[in-house]
Order: C-alpha cells, then sequence, then structure tokens
C-alpha cells in the first residue's frame, strides 16, 4: 500500500538532521570583512543619488542651452531666452 | 553538530558588546537556516554574510527579549525572504536586468538530494519552520517570533510540513535526484 511505503515521521527528522548537519559554508569570511562591507553600505546610495543628481542638473543645463539656441524658433521661445540672459 | 548547540552556546551573549563571539558560535546555525530555504550553496553563503553585516549593524538595537541567536535567525529569515521575493520578482520581469540565480539551483537538480527535493515541495517559511524545530530544537513559540506568525498555527504547519516531505521522500526516485518538478508551486506558498 501507498501509506505504508511512506517513511515514518522519525525517519523525516532523522533525514532532516543529518542532510541539514552537511551543509556547512565553504568559507567563513573574518568578521572584519563583513563589518567592512557595512561599513561601506552607504557608498552605493550616496554615489546612485549624487550620479542621479548630477545628471538632472546636466539635462537642465542642456535644455537651457537649446532654449537659448533655438529659442526664436518655438513660441514663446524669446521670453524665455530673456528670462535665462537677463542679468 | 548537535542540534542547537551553537544556540546554547550563544545564549546570554550581547551582540552589542559580543559581537565577534556571537559571529563564531552562530554563523554555521544561520548559514544552516538560510541554506533550507534558499536551497542553494552559493547563496546561501552570500546570504548568511548579509545576514551578519545587517545583524552588525542593528546590534545596538538589539532588546534582550529573545535569546540572541533567535534574533539572529528572525534576521536570516527576514534576509533569505527578501532574497527569495526578489528572485521572484527577477523571474517575472521580460527583459532581464540581471542573471537570476534560481536558475542554478534547479538546473542542478538532478544533483539534489532526496531531503532537498522534499524541503523544495515546502515553502519557504515552512522550510524555516522544520529546520528550526527539528534541527535547531526551537519551541512553536520562538518560532513563531521569528517567523511573525502566531504561536497557535506553528505545530499545524510543522506537522502539515512533515506529513508533505514524507509524501516526497515516497515518491523520490532511487538514488536520489530530485523528485519534484522545479516549475510546481511548493505547499504553503501563501503562507
Amino acid at each position: 500500500m501507498k501509506v505504508d511505503e511512506q517513511p515514518s515521521e522519525r525517519d523525516v527528522i532523522e533525514l532532516l538532521r543529518a542532510e541539514v548537519d552537511a551543509w556547512r559554508p565553504q568559507d567563513v569570511p573574518s568578521l572584519v570583512e563583513v563589518i567592512r562591507r557595512v561599513e561601506g553600505h552607504w557608498r552605493r546610495p550616496v554615489a546612485l543619488a549624487s550620479a542621479l543628481g548630477a545628471a538632472v542638473l546636466a539635462a537642465v543645463l542642456l535644455v537651457s542651452v537649446l532654449l537659448l539656441a533655438v529659442g526664436p524658433a518655438i513660441p514663446g521661445g524669446e521670453t524665455i531666452r530673456s528670462h535665462l540672459i537677463a542679468p | 553538530m548537535a542540534s542547537g548547540e551553537g544556540r546554547a552556546g550563544s545564549r546570554g551573549l550581547d551582540p552589542a558588546t559580543q559581537f565577534p563571539l556571537l559571529y563564531e558560535r552562530e554563523y554555521e546555525s544561520v548559514f544552516r537556516t538560510v541554506r533550507a530555504m534558499v536551497l542553494d550553496q552559493t547563496e546561501a553563503e552570500d546570504l548568511t554574510q548579509e545576514v551578519f553585516a545587517r545583524a552588525y549593524r542593528a546590534r545596538l538595537r538589539y532588546r534582550p527579549t529573545a535569546p540572541p541567536g533567535a534574533w539572529l535567525h528572525r534576521i536570516a529569515v527576514n534576509t533569505a525572504l527578501s532574497h527569495l521575493r526578489r528572485r521572484k520578482l527577477a523571474r517575472l520581469l521580460p527583459v532581464r536586468l540581471y542573471q537570476a540565480p534560481d536558475e542554478r539551483a534547479y538546473a542542478r537538480s538532478e544533483a539534489r538530494t532526496v531531503v532537498e527535493a522534499a524541503l523544495a515541495a515546502l515553502s519557504p517559511k515552512l522550510r524555516a519552520a522544520v529546520v528550526l524545530h527539528y534541527f535547531h530544537d526551537y519551541s512553536r513559540e520562538e518560532i513563531a517570533a521569528i517567523l511573525g506568525i502566531p504561536s497557535g498555527t506553528v505545530a499545524s504547519r510543522i506537522a502539515k510540513a512533515v506529513a508533505v516531505m514524507r509524501r516526497a521522500l515516497s515518491e523520490a526516485p532511487p538514488g536520489g535526484g530530485a523528485g519534484r518538478e522545479p516549475n510546481s508551486a511548493p505547499v504553503g506558498f501563501e503562507q
């Protein structure tokens, strides 16, 4: 019968314990390495935010230059141009 | 190692002042829990480091309402669950932004043992509950605190998990190997 072919609960637990006991990390890094990783964790988001800010600023500058260059060609461009170059 | 040995050894340690000792005593234990949840050696090694990195950052916020081992396992379970959610999301993305590592695990399914195949039939939370209870000897109340679920449901879930594992083990082909299709949904995934 199918039910009789199933291992008992005890067998399952013993198999599980033996299996899990055999799992070991191949490499245990020193705590110093882990701490170094923690100390550097803020760098990535800061670098990302900085890059994003720089990209936005560059885009604004580019749009401004374009408006200055082709200002008269777009409706209302002359007004914007006068604002941009106003002292 | 006897089950729960590391746990007893770390009892009473203060993560704020004795973190190196806690790291030394609990590293393998946390690794095993994570390994049981993600079912991949390489991912488990990376995630275990992440767990200790998170724990180190949070060490000053530790309150002795739970033993430090249980505190670490809670961080481990949350880290592994976040990782598995990211992995699942990456699988749904039409254009892969990065190579999700989950395929490695299933591609090597033929190399997995019958026990791993039986564990794969469970949801990650059930896997964690089974390993925490039967390997690390945590009580149902402690597991409830670690998993963030009511303690009343832990026993029924563990019983359900064992029943699923018994069935999976009986269906496994002789000589080892995975007995489950990689794409079939694990039991208890909704939990």
